[in-house]
């Protein structure tokens, strides 16, 4: 038998909950303090209303009513508007302050079933939210009536065959499931909020616990709050990789580079361009995009390390003219300090501006600057996110990527993404003769051959022009670049490809 | 000089039918006669036929006595032990120590 799922109005939940939460019974998302419990019991409920066309109740027990849809039209849910159709009923069961209460004996909470069962039939809700529990347990402090009481309300709701999402906290966000454990006996199925701070960043994460009799992804996923969108979960490691490889070839914006990589670089390929501090990379990724445009194509620009209009500058300075293209509508140039968001939000701004734009290539300078922001675990599921949102939509991506010293040194960054990135580009600073020059050589081209000599870079006027291979030096890569002897050609000879 | 009993005023939520019910309605009735000489306004709401009434009211649990008078305002919540007991609430005094284990005399 399987079980029904009905869906979660929350982008991203669906897909690592197969389907949604199981339909007609009672999920409990358990979460400290400020990890967007309530926003995810209004979505659940928006859904009912703009998915499932019918109604929903949300009981509060925390919060008063008023500040709860205060709260959830700043998403742009309409709840004001919906209590008047009829279609959101609001269940007031925050215990008024200004009243005082003595509790002499024994209860049960047949008022509010009364009232919750009252709420169903009269306006046909099929999801109810329970907001959030461990109010209940601070009001009356007789646990043990409370989670009896709790459990009746639980199969209550249970036999009316509505779906329903209960709230709870928790203490520790790696310890027990909730306060006063009530999970075992409201909820068949369970979700874990999780804010934590790690290394001066907070990181929102949700995992599900269990899943009574069906399946689900497992392990913890990403989630931001958006103010557009509500929650939304990123779903990193699931993403389809389903994508086709492509064998078409598009250039690099550079003619010589593109002999390099054997002709070009793969359409649906992301390329990693790695160097030291002025080795060029702004201008590589300058470079692709111009060539991009230069062939009709549409080019989208991620700055993270510098304001617009130094980017433009920049590109004026190696003779693209960007201001053009943008006015042509075929660039986008979209500027942020990577500090001002967290990596979650990032990445869901990167796949708003490409569903809207729909760029052929798009360009991000720098992931070091995004990587400062965040743990590596974080930004390595960042990357995911972003190769995978790239390749499903067959767009050719450059990023780059600092290296921390000035001559050969691999980065941080370039170890842990270089395996989701198909092509690396490596710029280098070689020190000859008691000059600096700049050097270019393609480490790594998947499903190409590619040139692997390292090249000499000349920036001027007219951006990158790669000359001759060095000879007679080698350990550039090593950063230590010795000169050899004329036998180095006679020795190639004997490796040649 | 007369006392004047305070009038009381309480509305009492119950599940109606129930023993639960005529036991939380009895209790306040017999508190009532012996500390408000009758002079009192109880009413009864079922919450299973009126639900929207509990919902105005914000009312979670049955029984709760929904005192409006004598202030201040308050609400009472559970099955009172007795009905002295029940008085000494609505009373605000506190219930002496021999009373409470002592034999229930109004």
């Amino acid at each position: 038998m399987t079980i029904e799922k009905t869906t979660t109005g929350i982008v991203g939940l669906d897909q690592i909950s197969h389907g949604g939460l199981p339909k007609g019974r009672t999920t409990m998302v358990s979460g400290s303090a400020g990890s967007g419990k309530t926003v995810m019991a209004g979505q659940f409920l928006v859904a009912a209303i703009t998915d499932d066309d019918a109604a929903g109740v949300f009981v509060t027990f925390e919060e008063p009513p008023e500040d709860i849809a205060r709260n959830l039209s700043g998403f742009g849910w309409d709840v004001d508007g919906w209590i008047e159709q009829g279609v959101w009923t609001f269940i007031d069961a925050s215990m008024q302050t200004e009243v005082g209460t003595a509790i002499v004996g024994e209860y049960d909470f047949a008022a509010l079933m009364a009232r919750i069962e009252d709420a169903v039939r009269r306006t046909g809700a099929t999801r109810i939210v329970l907001d959030s529990i461990g109010a209940v347990f601070a009001e009356f402090d007789d646990t043990s009536s409370v989670r009896r009481e709790l459990h009746r309300l639980a199969k209550a709701i249970a036999r009316m065959g509505v779906t329903c999402m209960v709230t709870a906290e928790r203490d520790d966000e790696y310890g027990a499931i909730s306060r006063f454990g009530v999970e075992q006996f409201v909820a068949d199925d369970v979700l874990v909020l999780r804010h934590v701070l790690r290394q001066e960043e907070v990181r929102r994460t949700m995992q599900i616990l269990k899943f009574r009799g069906t399946t689900h992804r497992k392990g913890e996923f990403p989630f931001t709050i958006d103010p557009e969108q509500g929650m939304v979960v990123i779903p990193v490691t699931g993403q389809t990789r389903q994508e086709s490889s492509s064998t078409e070839r598009v250039s690099s914006g550079n003619p010589v580079l593109d002999e390099m990589c054997g002709g070009g670089v793969l359409r649906d390929s992301i390329i990693l361009v790695s160097g030291a501090t002025g080795t060029g990379k702004t201008l590589t990724a300058t470079t692709f995009l111009a060539g991009g445009v230069a062939q009709g194509e549409r080019a989208l620009l991620f700055g993270y390390e510098e304001s617009r209009e130094q980017m433009f500058r920049n590109a004026e300075g190696w003779g693209f003219d960007f201001l053009a293209a943008e006015e042509t509508g075929q660039l986008r140039v979209v500027c942020e300090y990577p500090e001002v968001r967290s990596l979650e939000d990032h990445l869901l701004i990167m796949q708003r501006e490409i569903d809207e734009f729909e760029p052929d290539r798009v360009a991000l300078d720098s992931l070091s600057a995004m990587e400062h922001i965040a743990s590596p675990r974080a930004f390595r599921q960042y990357m995911m996110g972003v190769t995978a949102i790239l390749k499903e939509r067959q767009i050719t991506g450059i990023m780059t990527a600092t290296t921390p010293t000035l001559l050969g040194g691999d980065s941080i960054t370039v170890s842990h993404i270089s395996t989701l990135t198909d092509s690396i580009i490596l710029l280098r600073y070689v020190e000859v003769y008691g000059e600096i020059k700049r050097g270019v050589t393609v480490l790594k081209m998947r499903g190409s051959a590619h040139d692997k000599e390292i090249r000499e870079v000349i920036i001027d006027g007219n951006g990158m022009n790669i000359g001759m291979p060095f000879r007679f030096v080698e350990g550039i890569l090593g950063g230590t670049p010795v000169r050899v002897g004329q036998d180095e050609d006679r020795l190639r000879g004997l490796f040649s490809e | 000089m007369t006392r004047v009993a305070p009038r009381l005023r309480v509305n009492v939520y119950v599940v109606g039918g129930s023993d639960r019910a005529s036991r939380a309605v009895g209790l306040l009735r017999d508190a009532a006669n012996a500390h408000f000489q009758g002079e009192v306004e109880i009413t009864v709401i079922d919450v299973t036929i009126e639900p929207a009434l509990a919902d105005d009211a914000g009312v979670m649990t049955t029984p709760t006595y929904d005192v409006l008078a004598p202030l201040p305002r308050r609400r009472i919540i559970g099955m009172p032990r007795s009905a002295d007991a029940l008085a000494h609430e609505l009373l605000l005094i506190p219930m002496p120590r021999q009373a409470e284990t002592g034999p229930d005399t109004p």
